[in-house]
Order: C-alpha cells, then sequence, then structure tokens
C-alpha cells in the first residue's frame, strides 16, 4: 500500500509538471469548446463533456468526464443550473483545487450576461424550471460574444507567458464575430415577427435577439414531456392563433413535433442549437448561419 | 448502528403534549421566547448581509462585463434579477419513501439460511409501510471544505428516531486530486455503500448486503483519504479507519477497530458505452458482537469487486439506457462463534441489469445469491446454521417517473433467502424536495 501511494505521488508530480505546458479546458458543452478554440488556438488543449445530440440537462456523472476534471486548469460551462444534475458531482469527485466556484479556473457563462425567464416563484409544479434564470443563452450570439472576452481575460490570468497571444486571438475573433453578427441581423429583418412553436424552453434567446414570437410549448412544463391532453388544448390554441412553424433542437426527440405538424401543415425545423448539431453547423460561425438560413427557408 | 434520540431536542413538538408538568410548560414557553428572539435577531442580520450581497454582486456584474464595441446594441431585456451566488446555501432537500408489501409468509421471521443478520437487515412489515424519510442538509463551507448531514427519521415502536445517517466533511482543494473525508458517513466499499438506499434501482437492497454489510450500508465515524490519479482514464485509490461501531465490527476498545482500502477504474468506449470497476477490502474487528443468537469475537476480512456498465445511445439516457450492475462478495471470519472457534469463508453476488425503454419508463431484474460458510458441530440450530440450503433471490420491476423528482415503482421478489420461498411484492413511492442533487454515476 504505502509504496502504490508513493508511486502514485510521484507520477503526479510528474504530470503537473508536464501539463503546464499546455492548459486543459473542460468544457461543458460544444459552443464553449469553440469559443475556447477560437481564443485558445494551440495553446490550449479542449475536451467538450456533451455532444449537441445530447440533452445537457439529463447527463451522467460519467468516470470518463470526472478524469477530465481532474485533468483540467479550467471548467466553462453554461451555468445557471443547467449542469446541476452532474457538474457538481464531477467537480466534488475530481479533487481538483484550480476548477472550484471562485477560482479563476472556474467560468459560469451565465453570470455574465442578462438572463431571461427568472422565475417569480419558484416551486417545482411550475416544472424543472431554473432559479437562476433561462440558461440557454448560446442562441443569442451576443451572448456568446460577452462570454469570449471574459474567456479571454481567464486564460491571460491562469497563462500569463501567452497573455498578449490570447489578446491578439480575441481581438481577431471578436471584429469577425461582431461583423457576422451584423450579417446575421440584416439577413434575419424577414423573420421579425414570426410565430414559432417551440418544445422545450431553449429558444428564448433566440426569439428575442430576432424579434420572432412564440407562442407555445409542446412540453406543458420545463421538462415533463409531452402529454395528449396538453397536445390536443395546443391544436385548438393553434387554430386561433396560427404559426409559421415548430422549432426543436437536434438533440430532442421529435415524435410530438412531428404529430403537431402532420396536424397542422406546419413544418418541423430542427435547429442545430449548438456546434455539432448537424453537418453544416461545425463552428461558432457556421452554428448562426445554418440556424438562419434554415429559419429563412420557412414559407412566410 | 447508533441510534440517537432527539427528544430533549425538540422541545417546541413537544409542548403539546399533555403529559408534560405545568412548571415544564412554563420552563418551555421561556425557552421558546428566547428562542424567537434570537431568531428575530438572526433574521435582521442576515437581511443586512443579503442586501450588502446584493449591491457587490451588482458591482462586480458591472466591473466585470466591459462594455464591447458593438454593431448591434442588445435590445431592451425582459428585467432578470440576478441571482445570488448564495441563493441554495445550504442546499436542503427531503426524501420521503413509503408503500405498501405483500408477503406469502411472514417477513418478521424472515431469516437468511447460514448467515446473522444486522440490526437493520430485516425486510420491511407487510402491508402499509414507511421507509426512511430522509433530510439532508449540504453545502461547500468555504473555498476549503464541504460538508454534509443527513438525518434519517424513523418510527419504531411509537417512539420517533431521528438516525444520523451521515455527518461529514470533505475537502475541496488538496493537491494531486486527494480529498479527505471525515466524520460519520458512507465510506467506499463496494459500488452501493456510498449511496443512499433511496437512490437504488430496486426498491431493497441485494442479499449480499443484508448478510455482509448489515442491511443498507455500512455507516462509521472516522476518515477517508483518496486520491483521483492523473490518468486519461478515472482511476481513484483510497482507504480509510473507522471507530468500529457498525457491523460487521463492533467496539474492540482501541477507537479504529475497521479499516478500508479500494482501487477504482471506469471510462468510455465511444460515446455510447461507459463503465466502472472497482475491487475494496474492509478489515474488522469484533468483541463480543450478538446478532441474532449467536455472539462473536474475531476478525472479519470482507473483499468485495464490483462492475457497472451503462448503454446509452449517443451517450444521451434522457430516452433509452440500459444500466448492468453487479458485485461479488467474499468473506473469512477468524475468532470465535458462541466461544467456539471458528475461520471459516462465505461468499455472494448480485447481478442485475435496468433498461429504460421510454423517457419515464424503466424495467429491471436482478438476481442474488449467497453462499454460506458451513458450522462446526456445536452451532446446530442457530441462525448460521444453513441447513444445506443456499439462499438465493430473484426479482423484478418496473417503474414509473413521472419527473426527475418523484418516481413510483413495483417490485416482485421470489425470495428463497430462508428455507422456505416466500412471494414478495411491493408497491412504492420515492420523492425527493428541495435542492436538485446530483447524481452519482
Amino acid at each position: 500500500m504505502k509504496k502504490l501511494f508513493i508511486a502514485t505521488l510521484l507520477s503526479c508530480l510528474v504530470s503537473a509538471q508536464t501539463a503546464q505546458a499546455n492548459i486543459n479546458v473542460f468544457a461543458c458543452e460544444p459552443e464553449w469548446g469553440a469559443v475556447a478554440r477560437e481564443i485558445g488556438g494551440d495553446k490550449i488543449t479542449v475536451t467538450v463533456a456533451t455532444t449537441a445530440l445530447q440533452d445537457v440537462h439529463q447527463i451522467q456523472a460519467r468516470p470518463s468526464l470526472i478524469a477530465a476534471v481532474r485533468n483540467a486548469q479550467m471548467v466553462f460551462c453554461s451555468g445557471a443550473e443547467l449542469e446541476t444534475g452532474w457538474l457538481p458531482v464531477l467537480i466534488r469527485q475530481a479533487g481538483n483545487a484550480s476548477v472550484q466556484e471562485g477560482q479563476p479556473g472556474s467560468l459560469f457563462a451565465a453570470n455574465y450576461v442578462e438572463k431571461l425567464e427568472v422565475p417569480e416563484k419558484l416551486d417545482r409544479s411550475q416544472g424543472d424550471i431554473h432559479a437562476e434564470g433561462n440558461p440557454h443563452i448560446v442562441t443569442d450570439p451576443r451572448n456568446v460574444r460577452i462570454v469570449a472576452k471574459i474567456f479571454a481575460d481567464r486564460l491571460k490570468i491562469l497563462d500569463q507567458p501567452n497573455a498578449s497571444y490570447y489578446d491578439a486571438q480575441h481581438e481577431t475573433f471578436d471584429k469577425k464575430f461582431s461583423a457576422a453578427i451584423a450579417g446575421w441581423e440584416k439577413k434575419a429583418s424577414g423573420l421579425r415577427g414570426m410565430p414559432v412553436v417551440v418544445k422545450h424552453r431553449i429558444w428564448v434567446y433566440l426569439i428575442q435577439w430576432l424579434g420572432m414570437k412564440d407562442i407555445a410549448s409542446l412540453e406543458p412544463k420545463p421538462g415533463v414531456p409531452p402529454t395528449s391532453s396538453h397536445l390536443a388544448s395546443l391544436l385548438t390554441r393553434l387554430q386561433a392563433t396560427p404559426a409559421k412553424a415548430i422549432i426543436i433542437a437536434s438533440y430532442e426527440d421529435n415524435k410530438a413535433p412531428q404529430w403537431l405538424s402532420e396536424k397542422t401543415g406546419l413544418p418541423v425545423v430542427t435547429l442545430p442549437y449548438t456546434v455539432g448539431g448537424n453537418d453544416k453547423a461545425q463552428d461558432i460561425f457556421s452554428l448562426y448561419d445554418n440556424t438562419i438560413s434554415q429559419l429563412l427557408g420557412v414559407p412566410q | 448502528m447508533r441510534k440517537l434520540l432527539f427528544t430533549t431536542a425538540l422541545p417546541v413538538f413537544l409542548s403539546v403534549s399533555p403529559a408534560l408538568a405545568n412548571e415544564d410548560v412554563a420552563q418551555l414557553k421561556r425557552e421558546l421566547q428566547q428562542t424567537q428572539s434570537v431568531l428575530k435577531r438572526l433574521e435582521n442580520r442576515l437581511e443586512a448581509v443579503e442586501a450588502e450581497n446584493k449591491t457587490m454582486t451588482k458591482k462586480l456584474a458591472t466591473a466585470q462585463v466591459q462594455p464591447l464595441p458593438t454593431s448591434s446594441p442588445p435590445a431592451a431585456v425582459k428585467a432578470g434579477k440576478k441571482a445570488a451566488d448564495n441563493a441554495f446555501n445550504p442546499a436542503i432537500s427531503a426524501v420521503l419513501m413509503g408503500g405498501i408489501n405483500g408477503y406469502t409468509r411472514n417477513p418478521a421471521t424472515a431469516k437468511i439460511a447460514g448467515f446473522t443478520q444486522g440490526e437493520e437487515a430485516g425486510l420491511p412489515n407487510k402491508g402499509f409501510s414507511l421507509g426512511e424519510s430522509e433530510l439532508t442538509f449540504s453545502s461547500n463551507i468555504d473555498n476549503m471544505f464541504y460538508g454534509a448531514l443527513t438525518a434519517a427519521i424513523n418510527e419504531t415502536g411509537g417512539e420517533t428516531e431521528i438516525e444520523l445517517e451521515e455527518a461529514f466533511i470533505e475537502t475541496l482543494a488538496l493537491p494531486y486530486g486527494a480529498k479527505v473525508k471525515a466524520g460519520r458517513f458512507f465510506p467506499v466499499l463496494g459500488y452501493m455503500n456510498e449511496i443512499h438506499a433511496h437512490a437504488d434501482s430496486f426498491i431493497d437492497r441485494p442479499l449480499p448486503y443484508r448478510a455482509f454489510l448489515g442491511g443498507s450500508n455500512f455507516s462509521d465515524d472516522g476518515a477517508q483519504l483518496s486520491v483521483v490519479l492523473p490518468t486519461n482514464w478515472f482511476s481513484e485509490i483510497g482507504g480509510g479507519a473507522y471507530y468500529g461501531s457498525a457491523f460487521p465490527a463492533s467496539d474492540h476498545g482501541h477507537g479504529a477497530s475497521a479499516q478500508t482500502a479500494f482501487a477504482r477504474m471506469g471510462g468510455d468506449i465511444g460515446t455510447s458505452h461507459s463503465w466502472l470497476a472497482g475491487v475494496s477490502y474492509l478489515h474488522s474487528q469484533a468483541t463480543d458482537r450478538t446478532t441474532d443468537d449467536v455472539n462473536f469475537n474475531g476478525d472479519t476480512n470482507l473483499y468485495i469487486a464490483d462492475a457497472k456498465y451503462i448503454w446509452a445511445p449517443g451517450g444521451n439516457p434522457a430516452n433509452e439506457s440500459l444500466t448492468l450492475q453487479s458485485e461479488y462478495f467474499w468473506r473469512n471470519e477468524d475468532g470465535d462463534y458462541n466461544a467456539v472457534g471458528y475461520d471459516r469463508n462465505s461468499n455472494g453476488w448480485y447481478a442485475q441489469a435496468v433498461y429504460k425503454f421510454l423517457p419515464q419508463w424503466k424495467t429491471g431484474y436482478r438476481f442474488s445469491s449467497l453462499d454460506g460458510a458451513g458450522i462446526e458441530p456445536s452451532l446446530e440450530g442457530t441462525s448460521l446454521d444453513a441447513m444445506s440450503h443456499n439462499p438465493y433471490a430473484h426479482s423484478a420491476l418496473l417503474e414509473f417517473d413521472n419527473s426527475e423528482f418523484s418516481s413510483i415503482r413495483l417490485q416482485y421478489t421470489y425470495d428463497h433467502a430462508d428455507q422456505k420461498s416466500n412471494n414478495t411484492a411491493m408497491l412504492w413511492y420515492t420523492i425527493s424536495m428541495g435542492a436538485h442533487g446530483a447524481h452519482k454515476y
């Protein structure tokens, strides 16, 4: 036993030295992984915990993720309770001092943007609501732009020798990204006022950004799967106030949306939601390119 | 397991009891008034601190988010109040369990052939039955410590008991992936020991837990050191020492009568498969330990190998998943039973599969089995006498989860742990309130 402990300690020391050469970033979601790569370039190694085809609310605290948090210098996540079912366990089990809350190595994106849908009343009869507000901030690129700046600042703290590199990377990214945002807004001006039906309330930031209108959710309450009675009442409501499309994310089950689509003739638009959500959305730029061109493809 | 009677700690609740003498009531009233004024003062202070905290948070937020030159000024957003970082500090949650049980044979006299049963290894009673109601407080204490307190409230024989299940602190920021846990807790031992019974897939624990660990968990006062190694795969080693108050240990006089050691590894295979496997060891000493009709003095060495595997298509367990889990136990007891020299081995195992076939529905099957140690002739007729029967049980499960926070389970068990078989049906609910508990793998 004693020998094993000594061997372990030695191997830890060795790996701690080699780790300094590169900053390991543990990103909870693909969008933050993509932002990290844009800014960190080849100076950082990024591990992304989830894919665009997974429901981030329901990830298991798998052993591989504990190992990844153990070896990270920074944990870069959405926050606002999105990862509350698994991230706290990972952080506690990993025993990694540098990613504890309050350290520069702990970055929760939602803490730095204005959140929507902060509940007035906390009651689980309202479904699985998030006390801090809607955490799906990625659907508005202006939020991503704010977070990219915060991330660059954190990298500069964690890896001072490369501070000027990160500054330059961020400047290049920010120029390109803000120009892209202006382009998307121009392109999407025709979407203003477009009424849509959503499944789970993950699109509030997108809808607000582009001035669309969401008139109904397929889930009766957040996190509660669509029930037949709720769908039936939705059908009557849609006859009174017609929508243009049903929008869902590529990770979401499409049975209920398809059913509603057959009944109403509304098209189901499967948006990527995050980087990797479809073949075309492969980085943070093409994510919004694809989202907007799919929405523009809906017959108005 | 030591039970703590908190009868004196709950004067407010007892004040309704007519059995109390008048002067006691007056005394209680005075105490209550004092408590109330203290509470009022605390409340005022808390409000002041909260107000200060809010302005600090605002200041920090504005300081950190520098205005960026923007081509598209953000549109006016619906005013969202900034949630304080400590909205759920400490996190408080309660778990309620209960149900109804049917047996073809009386559960109160049920035995496990060839094994003595620890205090909590028995079966739930026939008919309506309330499981443990659990209350948990947990929080990061500061940048260095995490703490948690779990109390289970039971009623036995008309008396309400508060049983301290866990009360521990854990370090957060030691170097090299090391962690120290101290206090009373469920040590890492096999797969299920560190998990609370309400988080299990099945309503009851499999036979090896009842036979080798005295019911559902080995819980004791002590300290555990563990290290997560800096490998690409998950690997962790650790061990601890404990007072020795819980089965299979009993107070041995030197204050650290039980010791554990463990090593475990885990990882992913592609995106859809993940696994965890480990070995662990418990050594315990017992002096004058009485269970059922036998008395034991000596050493117990328990070795456990465990493995768990989850298949979730695309790493997305929300709609469909398959979980396989198995543990093997091997035990040597060296000492004397009823003053007769004894050095024998026994073993047991279980394997279970749980399949989530719809987002809200699961079904499962479990087999568990034990192989007793055999006995010295003078112990014939005691609970150690298996009468050449090896205990086993088949269990089948159907579960409906309305949400993450509530589930209803129906379990059927063909229980042949005793000489004669017992058909068992259980219909139980489990709900959790309050803070959103994160789930262990």
